[in-house]
């Protein structure tokens, strides 16, 4: 009986400990308020009409399944350990390089979204996108819409490496891709397909 | 004579053959006048692979025989009730053995669809030989019929348009030994991850069980549209080839052999001859898998039309790659060999071909001349000429180079100097090592004739200059995308110099270039730099560098860059008025000259020293000069032989990279006033 309390700290400083480890080495936050912005403009919302980015709220993903590292363990943390730090820590998203993919990516948006609104196209669990319903495209279409692909994934893989570079942390790369992962499809509109997280299509 | 009997009637409950099925079999002779018989053969129901079921089947032969051994059947009619099709009837002939262990049977054209049918199908103890002979069979009655048999693709729609079908199948129980035939299709369509429009095409073909499968097939394209993905990824592609056949129709002729797992493929030959676009002739030896492993290719390939084959044969499977998106124009002709995954041999001949980056990184026009690359001892000669070149805002002038390739090397035995804008490239050396490899290497060591900085600065797209550009390129070497120079850029800019260090270009034809390099400039003659330039004059020289340069995507990210008039430096030290209202301009207007009030009415100032250094980080340049105030620091100090005097100071310490490229910009369009 003298153990349980200790067997309790035990538990809660395994616990705490665990959440720690992805919060506090990535900002989590910010790097969703970042990805909101390259999405967004990427998307065509026009900047003076965006919201300040803020992290995102259950509500926006009550559309798509929640994905595995959204788990209540964080969501605690981030409740119980005040933003402070990941509103603090601000993501570098201006590099030369980070606003050529980004223009790059927004100027063949406008070519890539009637694919996206056909279901042609939809969005995977890695933060590319991919041919998903071949069905839907002519075939003097076909090459067009896979170079369209090839050069969008491209972008986002380089986009992915350099924010995690320019902000001094190679290592988020992945942290960085699963967060775009998430936002490309909270942001996009309703009718556009993504893949869960077991590879399985859904519509938006 | 009158028979013992009219009749005889043997009853079966069930009659088996691998997946083949009979209940209630009855068989009826039944005797008439002479010595002729008719054969009734009745079954409550008949199941045939995959999945058809026939129901109420009765054959009415008109003659017919029974005995302990077998059943014969001549002209005989059935009726039946399938599953699907409703009633049928047609005509047929059989035998079957009733021991089980042979049987065949014969049936004439039934209506299929808006089509006809016709099959025969005979089997012993050493397997079965079937015929299918079909007219005009509609794609969407074929799908429904082999979609059974688990081999009609799936996720695939919209079916249109009929094909015509005469083949035979070999085999035993449920494996397959030979299939050999021809199909005929007419306008058909279907979708999927492979596609065809309203496609006429025909094809023989012969597939034989051999260790694997042993495939051979030729035919033509004839018109319509087809899209076929050969089923390889490369990077995150899976290319497809899109043809669209309108006038003369594509040929193509195939042997090869797949092995059991479908993963070894010796292609033995294939023959593509696509009218106005290309013909090839290409063996191949290989292991397909995640990664694709070329044990050996030949390939002989002569495009006429050089744009069409680029975006039909070739771009589908460079999508991943730096060549993704070339506008192409010209002839082409090559004959290739790789062994082991590695180019080991070349014969490249292009006829007046334009190659045009999409994304704006290399361009070439007129290219003519054989590229031969070997791998051999004894040398190969080949040359290359072009009218134009260019790489990103760099234009090049037509060139002419005599090349020799041995032992995977290509070394450049002749070449003309290349004009450069309206400078020239001379060449000293220039080789190439393992062309055509992932480690390819090209080395070049040369100088730069006299470029003109205006026409430099105007194609880089940077604040115009004056002067003129000369300099010497040692040990530019480029491979695996980057570009180093080992040796120094020395340039010889306003009458001082400029040498460029550590030179490195990450990833120079990727998305986002990155260059790092040195620069020590030493002794620019500020007359000559500002002379011709609407910045206003400055006389005097200037040295320093820009030091830890850091440019992302041709963009500049970080560099300690700081210039001052050399300490020993005994020119005259004169500035004009125009020079020292521009230097608010750089910085950001937080600049403040005691040339204000009445010293503005004259037109030009002696100066002691002249310096500005920026450290730029973080978007931003912490700004210095060549001394400091409390406020800032000073840009321009008093001093010099005749009056008036100025000095400049510098308020604040840093100012963003983005206002001070617009005060540059400004300045460069301002007109001068004077000269």
């Amino acid at each position: 009986m003298n153990y349980t309390r200790e067997i309790r700290l035990l538990v809660l400083l395994i616990f705490v400990t665990g959440c720690i480890t992805v919060n506090v080495y990535f900002p989590a936050a910010a790097a969703e308020q970042a990805a909101d912005r390259i999405i967004k403009e990427v998307y065509g919302d026009k900047l003076e009409n965006m919201p300040p980015a803020t992290p995102a709220q259950p509500d926006d993903q009550s559309s798509y399944e929640t994905l595995p590292e959204q788990g209540v363990a964080s969501r605690l943390l981030e409740f119980l350990v005040p933003a402070a730090q990941a509103q603090e820590a601000n993501m570098d998203i201006s590099t030369p390089a980070i606003n050529k993919f980004k223009a790059s990516m927004t100027q063949r948006h406008t070519q890539l979204q009637p694919y996206y609104d056909n279901g042609a196209i939809g969005m995977d669990s890695k933060g590319l996108i991919t041919l998903r319903d071949p069905k839907a495209v002519s075939i003097k279409e076909r090459n067009t819409v896979n170079q369209l692909v090839a050069a969008e994934n491209q972008d986002r893989n380089a986009l992915y490496a350099e924010i995690a570079s320019a902000n001094g942390h190679p290592e988020w790369e992945s942290d960085i891709r699963n967060t775009f992962a998430r936002r490309w499809i909270a942001n996009a509109p309703g009718g556009w397909y993504f893949q869960d997280t077991s590879g399985n299509w859904k519509q938006k | 004579m009158a028979h013992a009997v009219d009749q005889m009637k043997l009853n079966l409950d069930r009659i088996e053959y691998g997946d083949i099925s009979a209940d209630n079999v009855a068989v009826a002779l039944i005797f008439g006048h002479g010595e002729s018989a008719t054969l009734r053969i009745s079954a409550t129901r008949l199941s045939l692979p995959p999945a058809h079921i026939f129901e109420q089947l009765e054959i009415n032969c008109k003659e017919g025989s029974l005995t302990a051994i077998q059943i014969k059947c001549r002209e005989g009619i059935y009726h039946a009730q399938h599953q699907d099709h409703g009633k049928i009837t047609g005509r047929l002939s059989l035998s079957y053995r009733l021991d089980g262990i042979a049987g065949e049977i014969v049936l004439d054209s039934i209506t299929a669809g808006d089509g006809t049918i016709a099959g025969d199908l005979k089997f012993n103890a050493d397997g079965w030989d079937a015929g299918i002979q079909g007219n005009k069979l509609a794609l969407t009655w074929l799908h429904k019929m082999i979609e059974p048999l688990g081999v009609w693709p799936s996720d695939y729609s919209d079916e249109s348009g009929s094909v015509d079908v005469d083949m035979r199948i070999q085999g035993r129980h449920a494996d397959l030994h030979h299939v050999q035939g021809i199909i005929r299709t007419h306008a058909i369509g279907f979708y999927g991850v492979n596609a065809a429009e309203n496609l006429s095409s025909d094809m023989n073909f012969d597939v034989k069980a051999l260790e694997g499968w042993d495939i051979k097939a030729e035919g033509n394209l004839g018109n319509g549209a087809l899209y076929v993905e050969p089923g390889i990824t490369l990077g995150t592609v899976r290319p497809g080839i899109a043809l669209e056949i309108t006038d003369q129709p594509l040929r193509f002729a195939i042997d090869m052999h797949l092995d059991e797992s479908l993963q070894q493929v010796n292609l033995r030959q294939l023959d593509i001859d696509h009218p106005g676009v290309m013909t090839a002739q290409v063996q191949v030896e290989a292991e397909l898998g995640e990664e694709i492993n070329i044990h050996m290719a030949d390939v002989a390939l002569t495009a006429t039309g050089a744009g069409k084959f680029y975006t039909t044969w070739l771009q589908p499977f460079l999508l991943d790659t730096q060549f993704s998106a070339l506008e192409i124009a010209g002839a082409l002709e090559t004959k290739a060999r790789i062994t082991a995954n590695e180019l080991r041999h070349l014969d490249l001949h292009f006829d007046d071909l334009h190659a045009y980056d999409g994304n704006g990184r290399f361009h070439i026009a007129g290219l003519e001349g054989a590229l031969r690359v070997t791998d051999a001892a004894i040398p190969l000669q080949s040359s290359l000429s072009w009218r134009g070149a260019g790489i990103y805002r760099i234009d090049i002038g037509a060139g002419k180079l005599a090349l020799e390739s041995r032992n995977q090397a290509i070394n450049i035995t002749h070449w003309e100097n290349v004009p450069v804008l309206d400078g020239l490239l001379q060449i000293d050396a220039f080789n190439i090592t393992s062309a055509g490899r992932k480690d390819m290497t090209v080395k070049i060591d040369g100088s730069l004739t006299p470029i003109s900085m205006a026409d430099f600065t105007r194609a880089m797209g940077w604040p115009i200059m004056s002067g003129v550009l000369t300099g010497a390129i040692d040990g530019l070497t480029y491979s695996h995308s980057n570009l180093v120079v080992d040796g120094l850029i020395n340039l010889g800019l306003f009458d001082g110099n400029v040498i460029v260090r550590n030179l490195r270009i990450e990833d120079l034809f990727g998305l986002a270039p990155a260059l790092y390099a040195d620069i020590d400039i030493h002794r620019l003659d500020l007359e000559l730099l500002t002379g011709h330039f609407s910045f206003g004059k400055i006389q005097g020289r200037i040295s320093g560098g820009v030091h830890k340069l850091e440019l992302q995507a041709w963009q500049p990210v970080y560099f300690e860059a700081a210039l001052a008039t050399p300490e020993d430096d005994k020119t005259r030290h004169r500035i004009s008025q125009q020079a020292v209202d521009n230097l608010g301009y750089i910085g950001g207007g937080a600049v403040n000259a005691l040339s204000n009030g009445f010293l503005s009415i004259f037109k030009e100032y002696s100066y002691g020293r002249l310096g500005i250094s920026c450290r730029l980080y973080n978007g931003s340049c912490e700004m210095g000069g060549v001394g400091d105030t409390p406020e800032g620091f000073i840009i321009v100090s008093r001093g010099g032989l005749l009056p008036p005097w100025i000095e400049v100071k510098g308020t604040g310490h840093s100012i963003t990279w983005i206002a001070l490229v617009e005060g540059l910009k400004t300045i460069s369009s301002n007109q001068p006033e004077f000269k």
